[in-house]
């Protein structure tokens, strides 16, 4: 069984809060794109390589890194049916590991102010349980976790907390606006 | 002070069960201890040299009498014996076993206090001046403002793995009692030409091992744009900001780089996306928090002073006391009490339960049920009847907290140092004890006059050696414990930080410069000038020869 097929098989991943089976193959820059199925390449990918793009039998998602600037993007992705988010955990020069939080800022943009509608997903090293709540509120609908990670135990995650401070890109009322209503 | 409503409440209680549900999927070994690393840290848990500390935060330093006695209660059952309040106006606990915090963490919410975000990369207890409220040289109160920064903070969902730790600091007097220049923001309240009352804002302050000042970067901000403006900041700094080197990773580093200018359009052009958001505080949302900051009833007593100005005419030690350690007041009668924590023999900042107990007992008699916690680890209580001061002085002194030092060279700042950290270098404790003995002579501390010793044992810079009148900084070399010193640092409304006077001293060497350093000061002011006065006309020559001299000889 060639690891493409593995990964199709087995994968799954929190969409909407429930547990799907992901179809999505992830596409590393230097490996082939297949000839359909739906897949994943980094955003300079989709950019640069459009004759292979446009051939592709099949939907295609788009990969951020950390650099990604999303307002230097300047073409619009808001009819990309995927978008992922890298969330991984580096080493800060003797500072020990520590999970990296820009993605949670172009969570937060892609959602609110350019208005992305599409499937929303985070990767990397620090997708977790303990981080999900934060990053739905940002605006991520889809968790691809870490590997090793319970997917069942991972959904406990979204009824811990039930009242926030601020505002994000989710629905939750802030306590200081639902205040206005109390008095 | 502010009262936690049920929304409130609520966040802390599910907190609460979360954090507990975290650490025992720690212990039970569901998570790693790279895993929890982050968590714990979020929740004020360190793992340290000998014991794990845990950091409770005092949001801009207010406490009740209830909440003092509960951490009192902590340090009985949980700890042995006492705390330890931080240059942050929060208080840490040393000997705490990890499979208690969850237990502790509740305690605390059960008097409407917490421990989260008081570490990691995210934005920490935001400070203020002591005096907010009471101070004779303030605008407006700070702390509603305070309160609403801390409710926003909270658990911001964009906001919780920054490049680095996060600090907001406010002021609203003349005198910048809160360091605000050392903040990754600063906000000074100021009227502007329409009269209207608003913020000066600051950015890319800290002090560790690069040591910078915050630059300004807009000179007014309404009230109603206070949330969006410091989102607008942390919204560049978590997109741009360096994370590929944990020693140049703080919004300092980010602002230097760039200038201040660039960094301020970066911010703007941010800004008008969600300055009309539903960030937008409405007049309503300010009046509601500054409802909780009233005013005590201070014509409740009518006593007059005479008593006092007897007691204050008759006794030179309380007269000493009163001039030392308590403050003006803003109320005709009434008068701010330093409590000292910095005893002879006593690390600087400790305080046992017995104290606290006590502490809590003098705030409910005289001083309407509250005390503050300050950048100098010292205690306050902020509005004392000059009626009291005798009676407070007399039980303060039965239990070492009127050591009448405040604002001189014994009071000086300290981090715990090789004794409990697990960065430290060098000790800071033992050398803090040293010059305990070697400057006991009140008389001669106080012709000193104003004079911030500020001491830390490693460059992470907790003791703020940088912004010191004298800095001290322990560094390691080759197995033995060396001593650096600065000079003419200071971290109020004219900040600056401190130049390196020489090659470090030893232990014993280190208490000796000191010593030579303020002889020359004292051989060549001129009429009332401070220290650090003295230090800038001056210069650095005249003490570096007289320290090497000696050394030499």
């Amino acid at each position: 069984m060639n690891q493409a097929i593995k990964q199709k098989t087995y994968r799954r991943v929190i969409l909407d809060r429930q547990i799907v089976t992901d179809n999505w193959q992830y596409i590393g820059d230097e490996d082939s794109v297949p000839d359909q199925g739906d897949i994943v390449v980094s955003l300079d990918r989709w950019k640069n390589d459009q004759q292979t793009m446009s051939r592709h039998v099949g939907r295609i998602g788009v990969q951020l890194n950390e650099k990604t600037n999303i307002e230097e993007i300047n073409i619009s992705l808001n009819h990309i049916p995927l978008i992922v988010i890298d969330f991984p955990i580096i080493d800060t020069n003797k500072r020990g590991y520590h999970p990296v939080g820009c993605g949670y800022s172009q969570a937060y943009l892609l959602r609110s102010r350019y208005g992305y509608s599409g499937e929303l997903r985070a990767i990397g090293d620090s997708v977790a349980r303990d981080v999900l709540q934060y990053m739905e509120r940002c605006g991520i609908n889809s968790f691809d976790l870490a590997e090793g990670k319970d997917i069942n135990d991972a959904l406990k995650a979204f009824n811990e907390m039930t009242v926030a401070y601020q505002p994000s890109a989710d629905k939750m009322q802030p306590a200081f606006i639902r205040r206005r209503n109390v008095a | 002070m502010y009262r936690y409503d049920e929304q409130d409440q609520q966040i802390m209680n599910e907190r609460v069960a979360q954090f507990s549900d975290q650490t025992r999927r720690y212990l039970a070994g569901e998570l790693s201890e790279t895993e929890f690393r982050a968590l714990r840290l979020m929740n004020g848990l360190y793992f340290q040299r000998f014991a794990p500390m845990y950091r409770i935060a005092i949001p801009y330093g207010m406490l009740s009498s209830t909440q003092l006695r509960k951490l009192a209660e902590i340090a009985r059952t949980y700890d042995r014996g006492y705390g330890h309040f931080s240059t942050r106006q929060n208080i840490q606990f040393n000997w705490c076993k990890t499979e208690d915090i969850p237990t502790i963490f509740a305690e605390l919410a059960s008097v409407e206090m917490h421990s989260v975000q008081t570490s990691g990369n995210c934005i920490r207890n935001t400070t203020t001046d002591q005096l907010a409220g009471v101070a004779h040289d303030e605008l407006e109160d700070p702390r509603p403002y305070c309160e609403l920064i801390r409710q926003w903070s909270t658990f911001h969902p964009e906001f919780a793995y920054l490049p680095r730790k996060f600090k907001i600091a406010v002021s609203s007097s003349k005198k910048d009692r809160a360091a605000v220049q050392m903040h990754d923001i600063g906000l000074y309240m100021l009227e502007n030409d329409d009269g209207e009352v608003g913020f000066q804002v600051w950015v890319g302050g800290g002090l560790g091992r690069t040591p910078i000042l915050s630059q300004k970067i807009r000179g007014f901000l309404e009230k109603q744009h206070m949330f969006s403006y410091l989102e607008a900041i942390l919204r560049v700094y978590n997109q741009h900001g360096r994370r590929d080197d944990g020693n140049r990773a703080r919004i300092k580093i980010m602002v230097r780089d760039l200038g201040p200018e660039k960094f301020a359009e970066l911010v703007e052009a941010e800004w008008a996306h969600i300055r009309d958001s539903a960030l937008r505080l409405e007049d309503a949302d300010i009046e509601r928090i500054k409802a909780y900051f009233t005013t005590p009833d201070y014509a409740s007593k009518t006593a007059d002073s005479t008593d006092f100005n007897e007691k204050y005419n008759q006794n030179s030690e309380f007269a000493r006391w009163v001039n030392q350690n308590t403050a003006e007041h803003k109320q005709e009668g009434y008068k701010a009490v330093y409590i000292s924590l910095k005893a002879p023999g006593i690390p600087p900042g400790d305080a046992t339960h017995e104290q606290m107990d006590l502490i809590a007992d003098l705030a409910d008699e005289f001083s309407f049920g509250e005390i503050r916690t300050t950048h100098d680890q010292n205690l306050v209580l902020g509005d004392v009847h000059k009626a009291d001061l005798f009676t407070v002085w007399q039980r303060l002194q039965a239990l070492q907290l009127a050591t009448p030092n405040i604002g001189t060279l014994t009071d000086m700042i300290c981090c715990p140092g090789l004794d409990f950290c697990g960065l430290a270098n060098a000790g800071s404790i033992d050398v803090a004890e040293k010059l305990n003995e070697r400057f006991e002579d009140l008389d001669y501390l106080y012709d000193l006059g104003e004079l911030k010793l500020k001491m830390s044992g490693c460059m992470n810079g907790c003791g703020h050696h940088s912004v010191g009148h004298i800095g001290v900084l322990g560094v390691e070399k080759k197995g033995q414990e060396w001593y650096q010193v600065t000079l003419g640092g200071d971290a109020s409304n004219d900040a600056s930080l401190g130049d390196r006077i020489g090659p470090a001293f030893d232990k014993e060497g280190v208490i000796d410069a000191i010593q030579g350093i303020v002889q020359v000061y004292v051989d060549l002011r001129e009429g009332e000038e401070r220290f650090l006065d003295t230090y800038r006309r001056i210069g650095i020559t005249p003490f570096k020869e007289r320290v090497y001299a000696k050394e030499a000889a």
